[in-house]
């Protein structure tokens, strides 16, 4: 009878949602106090402007000046107010409706859940009992205490894959719920997990084709299609904008981060716990012991074993690096994949894949013996065992959540916008003062000016070389509209002190990009000038989004009047409905009135040019070393050390043909041996290896032949005093490894496949 | 049968929700805040920064050649300053941030590149570059 309930919406509806206020119910009494957790800082300023903007000042939030002096806010990728969400913030307040958020997307996780495991798993009580585990696993625990908010978006992954299962099997409706899932996890600051998504996606493809019947094939294939290209044209409403930020600014990430399987396993059993104001790999992920147990007795069915695979890649993956054979090493090499930062997140995708056999364990096990006593013995045992991991999911959540570091935002909003130096790691508390913070962190690169300051008299004001031409007067700010009274007489150039971007146009004179700083240049004469930011990303990215969903609707009345959209009698009509959001998504970017970001900037991280010219190297040594890796070291030097025991190493190299992106520069640096015996507490060696220049382009994506000048600092605290020598080689930091062999040492001493670019003596 | 047990399923998934959007609106808010007096502003800005110069020495030993790195830096025991300083004094963080930037305003720099005027207030803007490798 209860499975025959189960079938009911409201019915599961009612379950989760008592779930789900269970789940968050003790932290609904700190719904109007903030997390100080230091992410939060950015990640909540940027929820808070989107809804004071609305509130304020009756504007869309399109741009955010309250950090880093000012970006397009549709196109940063961890914001997250495009999305039904920001309903419930301007209701409630950004602060209370946080936890609301957890509450909704908790819902939404688990139906998505249930509906998802019911494709394959025919007893609807084992899908409603195991939909929980997914939803309310320890990651979300861990997002929340960090203050992750837009990681909730995951909850939508089962959606997806619903769609995705629906879609090949035929079903038009399959296509509507993976576009929709996919575009509101992408408005919901998803883009960091969408490649995950992506894989997940595929996964699920294919096992989706492979259960079709092999005459039914083609026609999947194609709906397959479809909705991959409406789940690309529905969310580029959000795709446009943030496309074009990170191509401007992208996400560079390093390192080799991989997890033995013994800490896996305590990420998923583990208990989680906070400690020094975080969260560490244990138990962040939490499931329970339980939860594998049922996994392992789910196993034995052969229905269960493309879950058991797909869960067991998840896992591979989720070693990382440490594997022998990294599977995330090889995945990392592909574009999408290569800003991945944290392996162990496929654990996320490997429980929910995992849920299948899980639940199909529930199904089939009572029925394997005979007799009732069997029968509710199994199932009490089995329930239990899913309560015993739900109730710890639970448990963890109110653990953490209930130890964050909690703090207030108070408003005290002083009458005219400024720029302050600001800070970061408290910067919520400026934005709510109508303050901005040049102080800034996010995880790709901003582009932001270096003109921008936090002391000035006037945020507008006449560029240096017509100061005396006139005066500038704010008339009017909001956020995405500054008016100006300009009288000059000659013409002169207005400063703003906020970043350019595309997409400011000014009813007088013409905008302008002043080093990175919004400008523009008035003509002589007394004018009201306002300049007004309106990007073309966002408004053709939202033409593409409407024709997208016109262009669904219409399947889906073509479908319930027609049947199958890719019978011989729709292909037509069907294919010109795909392409169509495309035809307008090309129209709209050939009309684009707005400036191009210019390309990304390649410098050190002392500000220096990465990229040099020929002859712009003075007083380095020459080297002129080759190794088998296509790669040549020009010349070399070495400064330092300075008063802080700081070494400036510079080499410059180039790139001779195509190398892997896990090629890597060893710098080594070595005190003589023949030196004196090294003092006690003292260093003999320091390492400075990396596999990107300047936190800007991995070494695999210097433009081939030009000349790069890799410049780098060392601390080098407890150097014994001696001469040393700083070495350089290049290898790879994963699947091959090793060093490349010198071929050629040139001007420069070899020694172990590497070559000296420098020395220096500590005294 | 099952018409009831839909209509029940519905009224307490509804009520739930209810429950929980009413806890969440209604949860305490916080107690009006204390506001510094003059003194007490003038206090925490002399105090930020008198502290400022071992703030960006340390920076600069921490992460040699790196601009934001160390700027960033600089901000992080700024902003542990601004907490010890708000926390002894009870006030909100935002009046202490409100005294540095009444500060750095109040002997405006010339705009543009005149504002190298004071150079070591720290109130230009570096670019943010976030380090590859964060841990």
């Amino acid at each position: 009878m209860i499975s025959r309930l189960a079938r009911h919406v409201t019915l599961r509806l009612a379950f989760f949602c008592v779930l789900a206020a269970v789940f968050v119910w003790p932290i609904l009494g700190q719904a109007a106090h903030i997390n100080e957790f230091r992410d939060v800082h950015h990640l909540f300023l940027y929820e808070r402007s989107a809804i004071d903007t609305i509130r304020r000042y009756g504007e869309l939030p399109l741009w955010n000046p309250y950090y880093c002096g000012g970006f397009d806010a549709v196109g940063a990728p961890q914001t997250r107010f495009v999305s039904p969400t920001l309903l419930l913030g301007l209701l409630f307040g950004a602060e209370r409706a946080e936890i609301l958020t957890v509450f909704f997307f908790a819902v939404v996780g688990m139906e998505g859940m249930y509906r998802w495991l019911r494709l394959r798993v025919t007893e609807p009580l084992a899908a409603l009992v195991v939909a929980p585990v997914f939803a309310l696993s320890g990651q979300y625990a861990v997002a929340y205490h960090r203050g992750w908010v837009q990681f909730m978006g995951f909850e939508l992954v089962p959606w997806i894959l619903l769609g995705v299962t629906l879609a090949v099997r035929r079903k038009p409706s399959g296509i509507a719920i993976a576009s929709i899932a996919f575009a509101t996890m992408l408005g919901f600051a998803g883009f960091f997990a969408a490649p995950l998504v992506a894989l997940a996606a595929i996964f699920e493809s294919v096992r989706a084709l492979a259960e079709e019947p092999r005459t039914a094939r083609l026609r999947s294939m194609a709906m397959l299609l479809a909705t991959a290209s409406f789940m690309a044209t529905v969310a580029m409403l959000r795709l446009w904008p943030v496309a074009e930020t990170l191509l401007s600014a992208p996400r560079i990430m390093a390192g080799t981060p991989g997890h033995a399987p013994k800490a896996l396993l305590a990420a998923l059993v583990g208990v989680l716990a906070v400690k020094d104001g975080n969260t560490d790999v244990n138990g962040s992920f939490y499931v329970g012991a339980g939860f594998l147990a049922l996994f392992a007795l789910g196993m034995h069915h052969r229905s269960a074993l493309p879950s058991v695979i797909i869960a067991m890649i998840c896992g591979w993956l989720a070693t990382g690096y440490a594997s022998r054979i990294s599977s995330f090493g090889m995945l990392r090499e592909l574009p999408i994949f290569a800003a991945i930062r944290y392996p162990e997140r496929f654990l996320w995708l490997g429980i929910l894949f995992a849920s299948a056999p899980v639940a199909g364990a529930l199904a089939r096990v009572p029925y394997i013996g005979e007799g009732r006593k069997w029968r509710v013995g199994t199932v009490v045992v089995l329930l239990a065992g899913v309560a015993w991991t739900v109730g710890g999911e639970i448990a963890a959540f109110h653990r953490v959540a209930l130890a964050r570091t909690m703090g207030v935002v108070t408003e005290g909003r002083v009458a005219d916008f400024h720029q302050s130096r600001g800070n970061r790691w408290l910067a919520v508390h400026l934005e709510s003062q109508n303050i901005g913070s040049l102080s800034c962190y996010e995880t790709h690169r901003l582009a932001e000016s270096t003109l921008l300051r936090g002391d000035l008299p006037a945020e507008e004001y006449l560029a240096p070389d017509a100061a005396d031409a006139g005066t500038v007067k704010r008339l009017a700010w909001s956020p995405t509209k500054i008016t100006l009274s300009v009288d000059v007489s000659r013409p002169a150039r207005v400063l703003v002190n906020q970043n350019w971007a595309p997409g400011w146009h000014a009813t007088v004179g013409k905008v302008v990009s002043h080093e990175g700083l919004l400008a523009v240049d008035m003509p002589a004469g007394a004018h009201e000038v306002a300049l007004a930011f309106l990007p073309w990303s966002t408004l053709g990215g939202a033409t593409v989004t409407l024709a997208s969903l016109v262009a669904l609707a219409w399947i889906g009345v073509r479908a319930r009047r027609r049947g199958e959209i890719f019978s011989k009698r729709q292909l037509v009509g069907t294919t010109l409905l795909v392409v169509m959001p495309w035809v307008v998504a090309g129209v709209a970017y050939a009309a684009s009135p707005d400036d191009r970001w210019p390309p990304p900037r390649m410098t050190n991280p002392n500000g220096s040019a990465a990229i040099v010219a020929e002859g712009d190297v003075h007083v380095a040594t020459p080297i002129g070393a080759a190794f088998s890796l296509p790669l040549r070291v020009e010349e070399g030097r070495v400064t330092g050390p300075d008063e802080h025991q700081n070494l400036l190493v510079e080499v410059y190299f180039r790139r001779l043909a195509s190398i892997p992106k896990a090629t890597t520069m060893f710098v080594h640096l070595e005190r003589r041996k023949e030196e004196t015996p090294v003092p006690k507490d003292h260093e003999e060696f320091f390492n400075a290896d990396h596999q990107v220049v300047g936190g800007s382009f991995y070494l695999s994506d210097t433009p081939q032949g030009a000349l790069v000048r890799d410049a780098f600092g060392v601390h080098i605290d407890k150097a014994a005093p001696g001469t040393w020598d700083v070495w350089a080689a290049f290898g790879h930091v994963s699947g091959r490894k090793g060093r490349s062999l010198v071929t050629s040492p040139g001007a420069a001493t070899a020694s172990d496949h590497r070559v000296r670019i420098g020395t220096f003596v500590v005294h | 049968m099952d018409l009831p047990a839909q209509i029940a399923g519905f009224v307490v998934a509804v009520a739930t929700t209810a429950l929980v959007v009413m806890r969440a609106a209604t949860a305490p808010a916080p107690s009006p805040p204390k506001h510094a007096s003059a003194q007490d502003r003038a206090g925490f800005a002399a105090q930020i920064a008198s502290r400022e110069d071992d703030w960006r020495g340390k920076a600069a030993k921490d992460f040699p050649s790196d601009d934001w790195s160390q700027r960033d830096a600089f901000h992080g025991h700024e902003a542990a300053s601004v907490r010890e300083l708000a926390g002894i004094s009870g006030v909100p963080y935002e009046e202490v941030f409100r005294a540095i930037d009444d500060d750095l305003h109040h002997a405006s720099a010339p705009p543009g590149r005149g504002g190298a005027r004071r150079p070591d207030r720290s109130v230009n803007a570096v670019p943010v570059k976030p380090r590859p490798i964060f841990d």
